[in-house]
């Protein structure tokens, strides 16, 4: 999913605007235009701008210490879950945030905020890619990917990643 | 069927086992049915049943809001798994699901009578496979073998990883795949019995070759 | 709250500060260089970014392992309470600074130490950074503070100020070159005044210098150091682009070096232009094997005629085969693509009963049906046929008479199933019960949907009839034996050789050889039946052959039925290569029950060379498939308006290859307007518009400068790779070099920027030009490769494109085939972007199918005919229209009843008495679902189910 497609999901998600977003060339960086006019860069900004906008700004935290728990969350998605291109990085990235999922429902307190959203988009190119068995291995993580998909608000237009495995029909040839 | 007596250790289990792929009890939000299972439960599960531990924090932390969560209140035993014949039976398919559509809905004396028509075919079901085991259940993997250059010798490495035995594991075909730079893999095929044999063990076994293994990985995989 | 730090790290230096400057209470630990905090478990590596420190327990015992969140939460604790408000340019710094900065200076110390000199590209690129916060430090005295800090330093002057600290501090690493930053040096310096930077630079750094950070940085993870690499190589687009395009592959290497020679051979190929390309080999009638040539036979599984084909049938088998077949015509091999329906067999019996109609008839209609689906999808069978005809009657007989006569078949007395109230010997297929291997209650007596064996029919426990559903009796029954033990040792040697030489996926060899291993058992070959093909044997007058055995004889007749000359294909096994596709379910048949009988006549056959099964594919998310038989059927596709084309390779590129896969609206939407429109679509049409506006549809001169031939080389990549996995039949991965080449080409336009040099100098306007031209032919390419995936876009564009066949043969190098001069048609869009609104509507129009109930005819075929609730009970044919008065008393009554229950329940009553109301409360319930309209059968047949176990 491009950055763009998912800016549209967050703003139809928030109930803003869509915000009109073009390129910096230089860092290779989504940039939007805030209402004060100014130019904002930044996968993480952006989100949490139109975040800010809504009315939804408990997703940002309702205290200091979840909001920079969020904070650290959405660094964690823009440095190294946007950052896997081999079977390798995956398999760390899966591994902690498994870990992390063990104990809890979502990432930070006890409801959906924008760190769940922003792993659940940077993490669906990944889950779409995974084997059952695979699936399987990250229990506590797909239980939690499953979970935030079921949020018809945030799936959107994404495909749904389908974790049990349910065979259709049976085909009839011969 | 429920889970049994929450308060036993068994019901606990059932819950843990039940909530291991789910965040709520019904659905993907919280509902009455979470509090019906929590108010049975009173205390917190153990740590040895992280799942039910993780959804009773969860519960507990939505505090006197939990009476105003949606839904009907049913009773405890309205919830959770309602044929644990499916779990013993893999690859089930979705035909047999349609027995599940509960057209006697609703009446809590019919449901309790096709509980017990369910206990009955349980235990039935228990009691055959008790005297004849079902089908053994098998998935042939394809693994990808990589060396850590292109002086490492493949066929010692091949036969190295043929070394491995173990009751239940099958070794098939093996071909040499061109990666880059002359360097080569090896893709191997086996078979493995599920119960048996951990594909995440035999990888570990293999890469315990470190003089000629690079990685393990899986290539393929699929139930036979 | 405690803050676990190592010393020498730079992110520990940044919390330190923090804390100092926020004069927070925090009690600073120093953790051993190589240790890990138990942030989240004991057991994390050490590697691992959440539990690296610095780490921050915060009161709640949730763990910080962020150094910016440290310092956020650090700051805004001591700024603002709980109230918090965004900031969007300090959000904005914070946010390069960890996705930017923090990545390359690690990167680049890292670098260093290991070289032991500076890395040029790397350095550059540090100085671009440095060169941005200068700029932006000329026109500011320092980033963005928070009006609680007043003069102190704000987040932002932290942590940038932390990481550049040893670029610009240590000489070694350039910091001479950094001084031209002025504005840069002067904020660094004033900033480094302040009390807590000195104090945590000493408590961090000590006595060492600050190149010491080399011991602790992060560029230890891999994850951080891929980043900095590839952004600097531009490979990639950090946040632009979220990776999607870029596979994830483990074996993937890059092989970015080109050589002289790759582009010369490359650029030969090039200029040798159509010319040199090999004549489109005309289409003749019939299509026979020739010497010399490669002559390839592809057949697809043959549909049985008992229902509408799925899109899992459409792909398994008759698309994929078509995909294939269509390549090899491409490639100029001598193909011959052979289908059609398969009509002998119990099933369209039981079809014929339902319908009330004969077998006969079941067949023409259903023949006509599959035929029109797949015309609508294109298939390019050279004949698509049935095997009610007197060639299989023919084949098939003479194969089994040569079984006969070499001692394979041998008479065996049967127990058959024999219901006395319908007066019949009773088919496989017309008797239900459970699964004696695996147990399942809802198994047809030729095979368990469950565990996919094949039963005879008296092995069921519990049996029944299908059409009366009482319990049929054993009558014994002569029968005609395949002896497959007898022929195992020759199937096996054949077996070994085949799946050796030739392309078997891997799941048709994991099913034959599981079957193998359990050991071949005796199959029955007759069958007391009428629809079929008698048995020429004396004594066995009114049985016929058991549609196992004769149906993949069909391929054979089919072929005859198309030529009589049929046997240059079918019995010249060293000229021609078989190909089969299907579904996994049919394996058995093709690699094991058919291959054995051919052995068996001792005789000369084609046997099946290449065997291509493939997995299921799945519908939707796991809701739907709860129902039985849901899913999109190919009379469906054609209703929902999306062009066959986007079906086709909407299908293909979900071809469940090596593990199921599952169908999904969204995603084909996704897929067409990103891949078809967006990607392919968006390429061919630029490149000839521009060639139309500008050039009036004349192919301009074309002056290839390397750029291009760099370009050629990677097309020619892709090209061969695309070769290269048809050849493999891998159907679903050859479309990503497709794609790959129309990406590339659309790089080349937005790199070269034709639209701006075709209204500058002659030079200029030439370059744009050759940039266009080369891209016509990179589209004239497309063409060809798209074909046997989208045959329609392919012809629209070979239209456009203005071109003869023999532009679009298939060879292994790419050439110009559109040289100066040639003239195309003015272009048009070849595809439609696909609304979300439609999509949604195809969704619920589709979701709205697949209630319980099921109320039009169409729907009701579709679902498995193997069912039990196919058979419609007289009973059941009622209450179509039910008033409400009715309705009401029923309700009443069921009510009632089901008081009474809990009565006698309540009072102890005793088992019998309860038991019977009981089931009187069953009835009636059963009688409510009835007339308010659920499916009675489903009703009925749990209550049967219930009956039965007690």
């Amino acid at each position: 999913m491009l950055c763009f497609e998912e800016f549209q999901s967050l703003a139809n998600f928030l109930g803003v605007e869509k915000p009109n977003v073009f390129v910096d060339e230089q860092w290779k960086r989504p940039c939007v235009e805030t209402s004060a006019g100014k130019q904002l860069c930044g996968l993480v900004s952006i989100s949490k701008y139109l975040t800010d906008k809504s009315h939804q700004r408990s997703l940002l935290g309702t205290n200091i210490e979840e909001s920079s728990l969020i904070n650290q969350w959405l660094e964690y998605r823009t440095v190294y879950i946007n950052q896997v291109h081999q079977k390798s990085d995956m398999v760390r990235v899966l591994e902690d945030l498994d870990l992390v999922l063990q104990k809890k429902v979502y990432f930070v307190g006890n409801r959906l905020t924008l760190a769940d959203i922003s792993i659940y988009y940077g993490l669906h190119r990944i889950f779409v890619s995974l084997t059952f068995q695979e699936k399987e291995k990250y229990l506590h993580l797909s239980r939690w990917f499953n979970q935030v998909q079921h949020v018809p608000e945030v799936r959107q237009t994404l495909p749904v990643v389908v974790f049990s495995k349910s065979r259709l029909y049976k085909t009839t040839t011969l | 069927m429920g889970f049994g007596d929450l308060k036993s250790e068994s019901g606990v289990k059932a819950l843990n086992d039940y909530l291991c792929d789910r965040s709520y009890i019904e659905g993907y939000q919280p509902s009455q049915a979470d509090t019906v299972v929590f108010d049975t439960l009173k205390n917190p599960p153990a740590a040895s049943f992280p799942h039910a531990l993780r959804w009773y924090n969860h519960i507990a932390s939505y505090g006197g809001e939990r009476s105003n969560f949606p839904g009907e209140k049913k009773d405890v035993s309205a919830f959770g798994k309602t044929e644990n014949i499916s779990d013993s039976k893999p690859n089930k398919p979705p035909a047999d699901d349609d027995d599940d559509i509960d057209l006697f809905g609703s009446d809590d004396e019919i449901d309790e009578e096709a509980e017990k028509l369910k206990q009955e075919r349980l235990k039935q079901y228990q009691e055959k496979k008790s005297k004849k085991p079902g089908p053994i259940a098998k998935s042939s993997v394809v693994l990808d073998v990589k060396p850590w250059d292109d002086e490492t010798d493949m066929a010692e490495m091949e036969k190295n990883v043929r070394t491995i035995e173990c009751d239940g594991l099958v070794w098939g075909a093996a071909k040499l795949v061109p990666l880059a730079y002359g360097i080569k893999k090896l893709q191997i095929v086996c078979v493995v019995e599920d119960e048996k044999v951990s594909i995440d063990w035999l990888q570990e076994k293999i890469e315990e070759f470190q003089d000629y293994v690079q990685s393990v990985d899986i290539a393929a995989f699929q139930k036979i | 709250m405690k803050l676990n730090i190592i010393l020498k790290n730079l992110c520990s230096l940044k919390t330190v500060i923090a804390a100092g400057i926020t004069d927070a209470q925090v009690e600073i630990v120093k953790i051993p260089p190589k240790a890990s905090c138990s942030g989240f478990c004991n057991n994390v590596s050490t590697s691992s970014p959440i539990s690296r420190p610095p780490v921050l327990e915060l009161p709640s015992s949730e763990c910080l392992f962020s150094a910016n969140a440290i310092c956020w939460y650090l700051f805004h604790q001591r700024e603002s309470g709980n109230n918090t408000t965004f900031d969007p340019i300090t959000e904005e710094w914070l946010e390069w600074e960890s996705n930017c900065l923090q990545p390359y200076v690690t990167t680049f110390i890292a670098n260093f130490f290991e070289n032991n000199k500076l890395n040029d590209a790397l350095f550059s690129t540090l100085m671009n950074h440095l060169q941005y916060l200068d700029s932006f430090l000329t026109s500011t005295p320092h980033f963005p503070r928070s009006s609680a800090s007043g003069t102190l330093p704000g987040i932002g002057d932290v942590v940038i100020w932390s990481t550049v600290y040893p670029v610009i501090t240590d000489e070694k690493l350039g910091a001479d070159t950094v001084k031209k930053f002025s504005s840069l040096c002067r904020w660094f310096h004033e900033i480094g005044l302040n009390e807590s930077f000195k104090e945590a630079v000493r408590y961090v750094f000590g006595e060492k210098k600050p190149s010491a950070c080399k011991e602790t940085l992060i560029e230890k993870d891999p994850l951080l150091h891929n980043f900095a690499l590839s952004t600097q190589r531009g490979k990639l687009v950090p946040q632009v682009i979220n990776s999607s395009d870029v596979e994830m592959n483990t074996s993937q290497v890059e092989e970015d070096v080109i050589s002289q020679e790759e582009m010369f051979v490359v650029f030969k190929n090039w200029l040798k232009g159509k010319s040199f390309m090999p004549k489109k080999s005309e289409e003749k009638f019939p299509i026979l094997p020739q010497e010399g040539e490669r002559n390839i036979l592809v057949t697809s599984a043959l549909p049985y005629v008992n229902n509408v084909p799925h899109l899992g049938n459409i792909i398994g088998a008759v698309l994929s085969a078509d995909v294939f077949a269509r390549y090899c015509r491409n490639r100029n091999y001598v193909t011959l693509y052979i289908c059609g329906t398969d009509e002998y067999g119990t099933a369209t019996e039981t079809k014929a009963l339902e319908e009330g109609v004969t077998p006969w008839e079941i067949c023409n209609k259903y023949h006509r049906l599959h035929k029109e689906v797949y015309q609508w999808f294109n298939i390019s069978f050279d004949y698509f046929g049935r095997t009610t005809t007197d060639w299989q009657k023919q084949i098939a007989q003479d194969i089994f008479l040569k079984l006969y006569a070499k001692n394979y078949l041998f008479e065996d007395t049967v127990e058959q199933l024999f219901c006395e109230k319908c007066h019949r010997f009773l088919a496989d297929r017309f008797v239900l019960g459970v699964c004696p291997f695996c147990l399942y209650d809802d198994a047809r007596g030729d095979q368990c949907d469950k565990c996919g064996r094949l039963i005879n029919a008296v092995e069921l426990k519990e049996p029944k009839c299908k059409v009366c559903s009482s319990t049929p009796i054993l009558k014994t029954s002569r029968h005609l034996f395949l002896d497959l033990p007898k022929l195992q040792p020759d199937l096996h040697t054949w077996l070994d050789q085949s799946c050796e030489s030739g392309y078997w996926t891997n799941t048709a060899k994991v099913i034959t050889y599981s079957w193998l291993k359990e050991g071949l058992k005796p199959r029955c070959l007759t069958r007391d039946l009428k629809w079929g093909i008698p048995v020429p044997v004396k004594g066995y007058e009114g049985k016929v052959f058991y549609v196992w055995f004769d149906a993949p004889i069909g391929y054979l007749s089919i072929t005859a039925s198309y030529t009589d000359q049929w046997e240059n294909w079918w019995k010249q096994p060293e000229k021609v290569q078989l190909y089969q596709f299907m579904a996994k379910d049919n394996v058995p048949f093709h690699s094991i029950i058919f291959p054995a009988s051919i052995i068996g006549t001792k005789e000369k056959f084609t046997m099946v060379n290449h065997l291509i099964a493939v997995e299921y594919l799945n519908y939707e998310n796991d809701k739907f498939s709860k129902s039985r038989g849901i899913g999109v059927f190919g009379t469906d596709a054609k209703e929902t308006g999306i062009p066959s084309d986007v079906w086709r390779f909407y299908l293909l590129s979900l071809r469940p290859e090596s593990q199921d896969s599952s169908f999904s609206w969204n995603d084909l939407l996704l897929k067409n307007n990103s891949e078809l429109l967006n990607n392919f679509g968006n390429f061919v049409n630029r490149a000839l518009m521009f060639l139309a506006n500008n050039f009036s549809c004349v192919i301009p001169e074309m002056k290839i400068n390397e750029e291009d031939k760099m370009l050629l080389v990677r097309v020619n990549r892709e090209l061969q790779s695309y070769i290269e996995l048809m050849e493999k039949v891998k159907l679903r991965d050859a479309i990503r070099p497709v794609f790959s080449i129309s990406r590339l080409g659309n790089q080349h336009i937005q790199s070269n920027k034709p639209w701006e040099h075709v209204k500058g100098s002659n030079e200029q306007r030439e370059r744009a030009g050759t940039v266009m031209g080369l891209c016509a032919n990179i589209a004239c390419l497309l063409a060809t490769l798209i074909e046997p995936y989208m045959p329609e876009t392919s012809t629209k564009l070979k239209q456009q494109l203005n071109t003869t066949p023999d532009c679009h043969v298939i060879t292994s190098f790419f050439t110009c085939c559109l040289p100066s001069g040639h003239k195309i048609d003015y272009p048009k869009p070849l595809f439609k972007k696909l609304e979300t609104s439609f999509i949604e509507d195809l969704k619920k129009k589709f979701a709205g199918d697949e209630q319980p109930k099921e109320k039009s005819p169409s729907k009701k075929m579709s679902s498995k005919g193997g069912k039990s609730t196919s058979v419609v009970e007289p009973s059941t044919q009622i209450h179509d229209t039910v008033d409400q008065a009715s309705l009401d008393h029923l309700t009443d009554l069921v009510a009632k009843q089901g008081n009474l229950v809990r009565d006698l329940k309540s009072r102890k009553a005793e088992k019998a008495e309860i038991e019977r109301e009981v089931q009187q409360l069953l009835e009636l319930k059963r009688q409510l679902a009835l007339a308010s309209g659920k499916d009675p059968n489903e009703v009925s047949g749990q209550q049967k189910k219930k009956n039965r176990k007690k």
